[in-house]
């Protein structure tokens, strides 16, 4: 039955796969460095998931009053729960400041203060001298941020001439044992499949918020990146902590930025109390995302949730001047209007939490590069592969990220894998030939999916993934319901071999699209739900109520995990770098986490 | 068609001609100037009308008049010019038509404008 | 001359019908325009029956519920489902929005969907844009200014001068407007369209650039600009509830005050 597909054949010294903020990122300053690039993505740049943030991205600029970039650092670190790897937060918060900078450099139309600088707004988590006051950190063009910068990336793109390969599917990574040579992309608008062989391949495919069934992340967030990663027999990292976002639109799932608290807008439940108070006598609404979503979930579950079946809290705004929502939170108001059928400006904003940021990953450097363990059980970098942005874990936010890091993540790591590229490999430097072994398994497995014939429907099996993840790895996850869950996954790893797909050809062929991009979400389905199994405390975005604690003596570690093609998974761990980049700073030690 | 032509080829196409807000302008600025002139035109008119014969030949064979209405139907020429040759570009995409009309326009636009004027001078001549 | 008719191939069928197995139930009567690519047969209108009581409230809730439970071939664009990454344009009961943001309620409960109008199509809901794309990066749409910055900081801009590009910078590049304007069906190889001049009258008034000359003379043509006749359709059909008429006339306007 298989097929022979005529193969397109391409060589480039860097390829990156993903155009959002980290893929485009990178692709400009390689294309400033003078290599020859090609970007390859699966809906054009600008569709990219970084157009949905919305609050701003994080820097200690100062503007509005006095910042230190080690104040950030020591919040990021506290906001990670102390599994973010001190070194790479110290290397991110520093490079924050020029981050910025560049994209207003680029054109980027951030919101201005009377004075003419950038404008910052309050974020959860972010204080100033170590704990004490609130920090106005986060950079912002009203609440859209991510959609200017990620504009603003692709005009860079644009002027710099980076080559892109736009609606390529990309398949599968090119490797042997050596490392990674390449990827097998499939053009969806020409029905053809092409390989690109490069010195480096930079994965900058997002997170896979889709493995839930109600998420805040776009259609596309399938973790493609974490998929070929896995299937070609490398490590994922930290895949248990899910960052559930406290405020998405009840029923929607649209995202309501942390920008609307950071304003001034507060939460409350059916008695109309601030029940934040409670749980973060602080930093209130203003605690970190695991904090808040952890109390919303606590208030629903003791019966305290609004609306007529008592499952979600209310968000106010409306005590905050109309002039200053319609300035600093006009896509909000629009999101609420359209999604909630609400005036923002008159009533509050049903919300819940929901399914939002995967702080794991692809474990890589501070470089990008992707690391496995060696033989000695020692990270080693892979050759010729890297990983920016969501799709990677650095690992800067450990166990929960902090509002506005993620645009910062993007531009750091997206440059510092230019930068690398740029200083370790030349010119038109020829790549080892591919042999015809490595990329058959690539073709069998697309032909194979292509030709699927059995009862399944993939959106059904898809269906039964997202609902389980929803409903057994959710807020609050037991080692029962992850039982649960691991079982139901490997039934439904199983019913993959009776797959339907309907459509046979090969030019926009969006079921045999969705049949890849469900793999790769199984994948990170399973390797999240492994790794939240074994485990055993609770720390940031993973809540054990059978170990409600933080158990650093056990678990001050990175979870590296290893899927099989039967499904299975092996386990590892590697140490959480406590030690800073660079004399600087102080270590800061693990305490306990207060808001 | 142009397959193996890269788009952004074909979106650059020819560059800018850097022209273009002239005859813009024009169209607008004649319009303005047709709303008093023909207001005047068909007032005028009617009164006259309503004077009687000798009223109104009287009128018309005033030089004042005469240039008046000269002007108001140059430039109603002038502008219809504008007005068809914006449709024409709209709609008459092959070349050598399209350039066949627009000469064509151009110059039925100057034939009527001369003749207009030559009407008037001799409509006045013969009344003095 | 402008072809007015579709040519023989491209003209539409009545295509296959799913009729809803419970006709009993609040049904809403979807008929979408298919075209397959790979067989060489016309264009057709495929006729879905959904129950609105097991659909979400979009019209991107129905595409997909077709694709998920009648009809998996169907092919569409979709990413974010919040309106703001523009994927999911396409003409919706005779006028071109996100399907993401169009509610179902809003339509009754016949609704025809078809590809942007004008553009070639690729499959099924998903048409070519590679050209408007083209037309987008045409227009130097970056920075551009030979102000040497001062030290290591941002450039300054007064909240003013920021105010200017509300309504400009907010344009998701998801072609409604452009597609919608019977002047860019006409001549788009050589009019911009009203996405791309409010693009290009974004970086006009952006108090940080100083190309403000060259991009004018970039501008000004018989058909780059001014082949908008402020028809208006682009500002009635925008998703986003952004102006491109005004930022035409705009442009339009710096010109004439550049001539005196």
């Amino acid at each position: 039955m298989s097929t022979v597909y005529p193969l397109i054949e391409h060589e480039y010294d860097v390829l990156v796969i993903g155009a959002g903020g980290s893929g485009l990122r990178a692709a400009v300053g390689l294309a400033e460095a003078g290599l020859k690039t090609a970007c390859l993505t699966k809906v054009f740049p600008t569709r990219s998931h970084t157009v949905a943030a919305q609050g701003g991205i994080s820097a200690a600029l100062g503007n509005m009053g006095e910042d230190h970039w080690s104040w950030h650092m020591y919040d990021t670190i506290k906001g990670s729960d102390w599994l973010g790897d001190q070194d790479a937060i110290e290397f991110m918060c520093r490079e924050a400041i020029p981050a910025v900078i560049e994209l207003e450099r680029y054109g980027l139309p951030f919101s201005r203060l009377e004075n003419g600088k950038i404008y910052q707004r309050a974020f959860g988590g972010m204080t100033t001298d170590f704990g004490k006051g609130v920090a106005q950190r986060t950079c912002a063009a009203a609440d859209r941020t991510g959609h200017a910068m990620l504009h603003t990336l692709y005009q860079q793109a644009i002027r710099h001439g980076v080559e892109f390969y736009i609606e390529y599917y990309a398949i599968d990574l090119i490797a042997d044992t050596e490392g990674v040579l390449g990827a097998v992309a499939w053009d969806l608008s020409q029905g053809t499949l092409h390989q690109f062989r490069a010195q480096s391949t930079i994965l900058a495919t997002g997170g896979y918020g889709r493995t839930y069934f109600s998420c805040t992340s776009a259609h596309t967030c399938t973790g493609d990146g974490n998929g070929m990663v896995a299937r070609a027999g490398y490590p994922l990292q930290d895949m248990e902590f899910v960052q559930f976002h406290p405020t998405g639109i009840y029923g929607a799932g649209c995202l309501i930025t942390e920008g609307v608290r950071g304003e001034g807008g507060f939460l409350t439940n059916s008695t109309g109390e601030k029940f934040m108070e409670r749980y973060a006598p602080h930093a209130k609404d203003l605690a970190s995302r695991d904090v808040v979503s952890r109390a919303i979930t606590i208030e629903i579950r003791e019966g305290r949730g609004v609306g007529t079946h008592k499952d979600h809290v209310d968000l106010h705004l409306e005590h905050l001047d109309p002039k200053i929502i319609h300035e600093r939170l006009p896509g909000i108001t629009e999101t609420a209007r359209i999604f909630a059928g609400i005036d923002a400006t008159r009533e509050p904003i049903p919300v819940l939490p929901t399914v939002h940021y995967n702080m794991g990953g692809i474990p890589t450097n501070i470089h990008a590069e992707a690391l496995t363990l060696g033989k000695d059980g020692k990270p080693v970098t892979i050759s010729g592969l890297m990983a920016v942005g969501e799709t990677a874990c650095v690992s800067v936010h450990g166990a929960n990220r902090l509002g506005s890091n993620s645009l910062l993540d993007l531009m750091v790591f997206g440059r510092a894998a230019a930068l690398r590229c740029a200083s370790t490999l030349e010119q038109g430097h020829r790549v080892r030939p591919v042999r015809r072994t490595m990329v058959e398994p690539i073709f069998e497995r697309f032909d194979r999916l292509r030709h699927a014939d059995g009862s399944s429907p993939t959106a059904m099996l898809r269906e039964r993934m997202q609902k389980t993840m929803q409903s057994e790895a959710s807020v609050f996850r037991t080692g029962e319901t992850l039982e649960q869950a691991a079982r139901e996954l490997e039934a439904i790893w199983c019913a993959c071999t009776d797959l339907k797909v309907h459509d046979r050809s090969l030019i926009w062929n969006s079921d045999l699209a969705e049949t890849l991009e469900f793999e790769n979400l199984l994948a990170c389905a399973v390797t999240t739900v492994s790794s939240a199994l074994m485990r055993q405390e609770s720390r940031g975005g993973h809540a054990r109520e059978d170990y409600p604690d933080r158990d650093d003596k056990k678990w001050l570690k990175h979870s590296l995990i290893w899927l099989d093609k039967k499904g299975q998974t092996r386990m590892d761990y590697r140490p959480v770098h406590l030690e800073t980049l660079t004399p600087e700073v102080q270590s800061i030690p693990p305490k306990p986490r207060v808001y | 068609m142009n397959d193996l032509r890269t788009p952004y080829k074909t979106a650059t196409g020819l560059g800018s001609a850097h022209r273009g807000t002239g005859n813009w302008l024009a169209q607008r600025l004649t319009a303005l100037a047709l709303i008093p002139l023909f207001v005047w035109f068909v007032g005028a008119l009617f009164l006259h009308l309503f004077a009687g014969r000798m009223a109104l030949l009287t009128w018309l064979q005033d030089p004042v008049t005469a240039f008046f209405i000269a002007l108001a139907l140059a430039t109603a020429f002038y502008h219809g010019y504008l007005g068809v040759r914006v449709v024409v570009e709209d709609y008459i995409h092959h070349m050598v038509v399209k350039w066949f009309v627009l000469v064509l326009l151009q110059w039925l636009s100057i034939v009527l404008v001369l003749a207009d004027v030559y009407v008037l001078i001799w409509f006045t001549l013969r009344a003095s | 001359m402008p072809q007015f008719r579709l040519p023989e191939n491209s003209r539409v069928q009545l295509g296959r019908h799913y009729p809803s197995p419970d006709p009993g139930k609040r049904i809403c009567k979807i008929s979408i325009y298919r075209y397959e690519p790979d067989a060489s047969e016309k264009p057709r209108l495929d006729r879905y029956e959904i129950e609105l009581d097991h659909c979400g409230p979009m019209v991107l809730d129905a595409l997909i519920k077709i694709k998920n439970e009648i009809d998996p071939t169907l092919a569409f664009r979709r990413s974010c489902r919040e309106g703001v990454c523009g994927s999911c344009a396409m003409n919706i009961g005779g006028a071109n929005t996100l399907a993401c943001t169009k509610a179902l309620s809003e339509l009754g409960t016949k609704i025809a969907i078809y590809p942007l109008p004008h553009l070639p199509v690729v499959k099924d809901l998903v048409p070519d844009l590679s050209h408007f794309y083209a037309q987008y990066a045409s227009i130097q749409p970056w920075l551009k200014t030979e102000d040497p910055v001062e030290g290591d900081r941002e450039r300054l801009q007064s909240p003013e001068d920021r105010a200017r590009l509300d309504g400009l910078y907010e344009c998701i590049l998801c072609a409604c407007c452009s597609t919608a304007c019977p002047s860019y069906w006409w001549n788009s190889d050589r009019y911009l369209g009203p996405a791309i001049l409010l693009q290009a009258y974004r970086w006009l008034v952006d108090s940080r650039d100083t190309a403000t000359g060259e991009r004018l003379d970039q501008l000004q043509d018989p058909f780059r600009l001014y082949r908008c006749h402020t028809i208006l359709n682009c500002t009635k059909t925008c998703p986003k509830g952004l102006n491109p008429a005004q930022a035409i006339a705009a442009t339009k306007r710096l010109l004439v005050e550049r001539e005196s």
